[in-house]
């Protein structure tokens, strides 16, 4: 278990949104998060990810503590996420959005912008190098210095998913990649996660396009109020009377 | 207009280029220089503040503060010590630069608002220590008799020495700030500027790069201080008070925040509206206050600045009542 | 001289939180700060000193001109710097009250000169004394004239209707407009008086220093906000607070400090308090 979460809790003044959530995700494996909308899942990833610190409860990455860890340093040691509402840097260009995602495997700082000594050269080239790969991989090379803010929306959703994946991360967290998108474009993005996984790469994703979790997830876990209700493999959670419950009601006696 | 500039490079960098070493000849009168010098300052002291506003999306109403910093610390060691300018002056920066850390380190998990009192507060604090403080600054009495910089044993005197060496400092400078904007630390100081919450998680220390800039941005307003002190050869606290920090950031504001140009712009314009309206002499301050109003409501990145800092959250029009159809009615009423 | 320095600083403190009230008025709406108000109270005090050096001696004229002349100002900043402004990042309006106060600043000294100008004093003597320590009666009148501003804002808000929704909409902006209410039209009221109250403040200051400065409006302007933050500027009862603490803590420093360093005391406080306790006093310790 590459990630383990034990009782992980969040509470926004009176409103509990996470409520002793445990998880584990498998290595290599794509999991999913699914639930009701307000169902804690967002404020989840952020709990992850230190952008809302947990109020208790542990994280646990490669056998690492890391839920007192900034954001930055979480990023560093190898997660990266993507988010609801696509946050990319508008006024940015498209390789500049990617290339931010390098940051944190270069070292190059004020003297060597300043001298662009060889270093800086060379972190220069080799972090352009593999933001145009990846953007190659998704067809937006040609738009490499268009700002991000004049993308259309499938292919901003394509950028943050590439500038997530610029740190070289061994864990993806995505959020709701495929709102928005229609058939072709998320048929499009389930292709692309499963190339993702043959790479090696770990996947945790919140949906709600429920074809697409189902085709995907090797396991599914799902959130309602706050609090885990269900977990397992897609057909499982699909006859999962407490799943089809908060989803649809309580059925008519 | 980029694309323009973009494509004509050289020739428009050669013009420049000739214009800018030229001008002691063609300014004719000792005057005009002076003003082109004092121009060039104020393209450095833009630019600086710029570094804070437009990179990083923080207002700061202290940068006339810190500019009187520089000028001070230089004046004080060149009179009271007799050290050259040479020394003084990078020890001037120095010393602004660590100021501006201390306030910085302070001061910017404030948000915007509480940021640009707070530093407005700090540049009236250290207008009442330099006032206080008779025998380290002779208070009101300003500081006269700054020394000229010697390079060499030739000692630097006319206008045209001065113009020379400005300029040199002014281009570096802008040199220095433009291949900052254009690598990792740059990218990291826009990514905060257009998302904090996005940049953090692209592992960017959004604080650490906040101070960074606002450090940096306080080593070249302390050096410039230090140039225009011995240029000018006389200082005094009230040169370096709230109407000098209005003074820089209108010039960022009209110029345009966010890019390498828009400052430059700026202190142009602003530097040269004076001289080339005279009869405006006495309306100067009202006419500035009414252009940072001005370009605020109509364009508030400036005239060359970036969205980015500005963009309005949602996609509506700013001013409804000039987008009426053809129908007559408002569009989005 | 402690008591002396004390009743000072209850008359200043009564300037101080009518100020901070000012702000806290704008900031309870849109957690906004208008930037210019130094600027209106100066205005207002150059208003009154028009009206008394031209019109008629009659302080209760004078400060009704300050009013006015802050109302309007009031009102059209709201006009230029919020409402042309909606859906822009708030910075953008704090830059252009930035302009505003530089632009009236500027403009008080073309019109009026650089110089200060005398105001005529009104109930100067003294009406009565404790220990050594002198009250005049426009000391009385000044803290006088504060409380019953304090409880006639009371009042509006609290008893009144419009008050109620001002409250509303200051709780919670956007349910207040779905529910119907004319938030602009709050809006526009609420800056309208905040400017009014801080012209009135100046005319008030202008016949307590006795002297009139385009300049006066910044330092009056900064003190004011930093009473704001300093008793919490979330809340009226915060504004006072930090405004009557002000005022003593201000004039009791001169004990300690030399005077030249007075405003210095004042300005540290509000570097203090915005770093570790922005909320003031009495704001909840809620992230800001």
């Amino acid at each position: 278990m590459i990630l383990e979460i034990s009782k992980l809790e969040k509470k926004f003044g009176g409103l509990v949104a996470v409520h002793e959530v445990d998880l584990s995700v498998a290595e290599g494996s794509i999991h999913a998060i699914i639930g009701p909308n307000g169902a804690g899942k967002t404020t989840f990833f952020n709990n992850i990810t230190s952008i809302i610190p947990a109020d208790s409860g542990t994280i646990s990455w490669r056998g690492e503590r890391i839920e007192h860890l900034s954001p930055p340093a979480i990023s560093a040691k190898g997660i990266a996420r993507t988010f609801q509402n696509i946050r990319l840097f508008a006024y940015m260009s498209v390789l500049d959005n990617v290339l931010t995602g390098t940051h944190n495997l270069y070292k190059s700082f004020v003297w060597g912008a300043i001298t662009r000594n060889g270093r800086y050269r060379r972190e220069e080239r080799e972090g352009r190098e593999l933001a145009m790969g990846l953007l190659a991989k998704v067809g937006l090379a040609d738009k490499r210095d268009e700002y991000a803010r004049n993308l259309p929306y499938g292919e901003q959703r394509k950028l943050e998913i590439v500038r997530a994946l610029a740190s070289g991360p061994k864990l993806l967290l995505l959020d709701e990649p495929a709102a928005g998108m229609n058939n072709a474009e998320t048929a499009e993005l389930v292709s692309f996660i499963r190339t993702l996984k043959a790479e090696g790469m770990t996947v945790l994703l919140i949906e709600h396009d429920m074809k697409l979790v189902m085709s995907l997830a090797d396991r599914i876990t799902v959130l309602d109020y706050g609090v885990k209700i269900a977990e397992g493999s897609a057909l499982e959670i699909q006859n999962d009377d407490r799943v089809i419950e908060a989803y649809l009601g309580k059925r008519r006696a | 207009m980029a694309a323009w500039f973009r494509k004509f490079r050289v020739p428009v960098g050669l013009g420049l280029a000739v214009l800018l070493l030229g001008l002691p000849r063609l300014a004719g009168n000792e005057y005009l220089l002076r003003i082109a010098t004092m121009m060039a300052i104020y393209v450095v002291l833009a630019s600086s503040l710029n570094l804070i506003i437009g990179f990083t999306g923080m207002y700061s109403l202290g940068h006339g503060a810190f500019y009187g910093i520089g000028a001070y610390a230089s004046a004080i060691l060149a009179t009271s010590l007799g050290w050259p300018f040479w020394l003084t002056m990078p020890l001037a920066g120095i010393f602004t630069a660590l100021v501006g850390a201390f306030l910085g380190l302070a001061t910017l998990r404030l948000r915007q608002t509480f940021l640009v009192f707070g530093t407005l507060a700090f540049g009236e604090i250290v207008r009442i220590i330099i006032m206080n403080w008779p025998s380290l600054t002779r208070g009101p009495m300003g500081i006269p008799g700054i020394p000229s910089p010697v390079i060499f044993g030739f000692e630097l005197s006319s206008s045209t020495h001065w113009y020379y060496l400005i300029l040199v400092f002014a281009v570096l400078m802008v040199f220095v700030i433009q291949r900052l904007y254009h690598s990792r630390v740059g990218r990291a100081w826009v990514a905060i500027r257009e998302d904090e919450v996005a940049a953090s998680s692209m592992g960017v220390s959004v604080f650490g790069y906040k101070v960074l800039a606002f450090t940096l941005s306080c080593l070249i307003a302390g050096l410039c201080g230090a140039f225009y002190a011995h240029f000018v050869s006389f200082i005094s606290a009230d040169q370096f008070g709230m109407g000098e920090s209005f003074l820089i950031l209108t010039m960022v504001a009209l110029g345009g925040t966010g890019s390498i140009i828009g400052p430059i712009i700026g202190a142009i314009i602003l530097m040269a509206i004076p001289e080339a309206f005279r009869f405006l002499d006495e309306f100067r301050g009202v006419l500035y206050g009414a252009i940072l109003i001005f370009v605020i409501v109509v364009k508030p990145e400036g005239l060359a600045g970036v969205k980015g800092l500005f963009a309005p959250a949602s996609g509506a029009p700013r001013f409804p009542w000039l987008h009426r159809d053809k129908a007559g009615k408002e569009a989005g009423a | 001289m402690f008591l002396q320095q004390l009743i000072n600083g209850l008359a200043q403190g009564s300037l101080f939180a009518l100020i901070a009230i000012s702000f806290s008025l704008v900031w309870g709406l849109l957690k906004m700060v208008n930037f210019a108000l130094g600027e209106v109270y100066m205005l207002g005090a150059y208003a009154g000193w028009l009206v008394v050096m031209h019109v008629t001696p009659n302080l209760a004229v004078a400060l009704a001109a300050g009013f006015v002349a802050g109302w309007a100002a009031g009102w059209l900043i709201e006009k230029v710097a919020f409402k042309a402004m909606r859906g822009v990042p708030h910075i953008a309006s704090l830059v252009c009250t930035i302009g505003f106060s530089f632009f009236l600043k500027e403009m008080a000294t073309w019109m009026f000169g650089a110089e200060t100008k005398a105001m005529p004093s009104y109930y100067a003597k003294t009406a009565f004394t404790i220990a050594e320590a002198n009250v005049s009666w426009l000391q009385l009148l000044m803290v006088g004239i504060a409380v019953t501003m304090m409880i006639l804002l009371q009042v509006l808000f609290y008893r009144t209707r419009i008050g109620l929704a001002t409250r509303a909409v200051a709780l919670d902006f956007r349910t207040a407009s779905l529910m119907g209410m004319k938030v602009d039209k709050i809006t526009s009221l609420a800056f309208s008086l905040s400017g009014a109250l801080a012209g009135f403040v100046g005319v008030l200051a202008a016949i307590y220093y006795n002297a009139v400065n385009p300049s006066m409006g910044f330092v009056a302007g900064l003190k004011g906000f930093t009473a704001a933050v300093f008793g919490g500027i979330t809340s009226i009862p915060g504004a006072i607070l930090g405004g009557y603490l002000l005022g003593g803590i201000e004039n009791l420093s001169v004990q300690f400090v030399s005077s030249g360093y007075r405003d210095f005391v004042s300005y540290l406080i509000l570097i203090i308090f915005l770093l570790f306790r922005p909320n003031g006093i009495l704001g909840k310790k809620t992230k800001l």
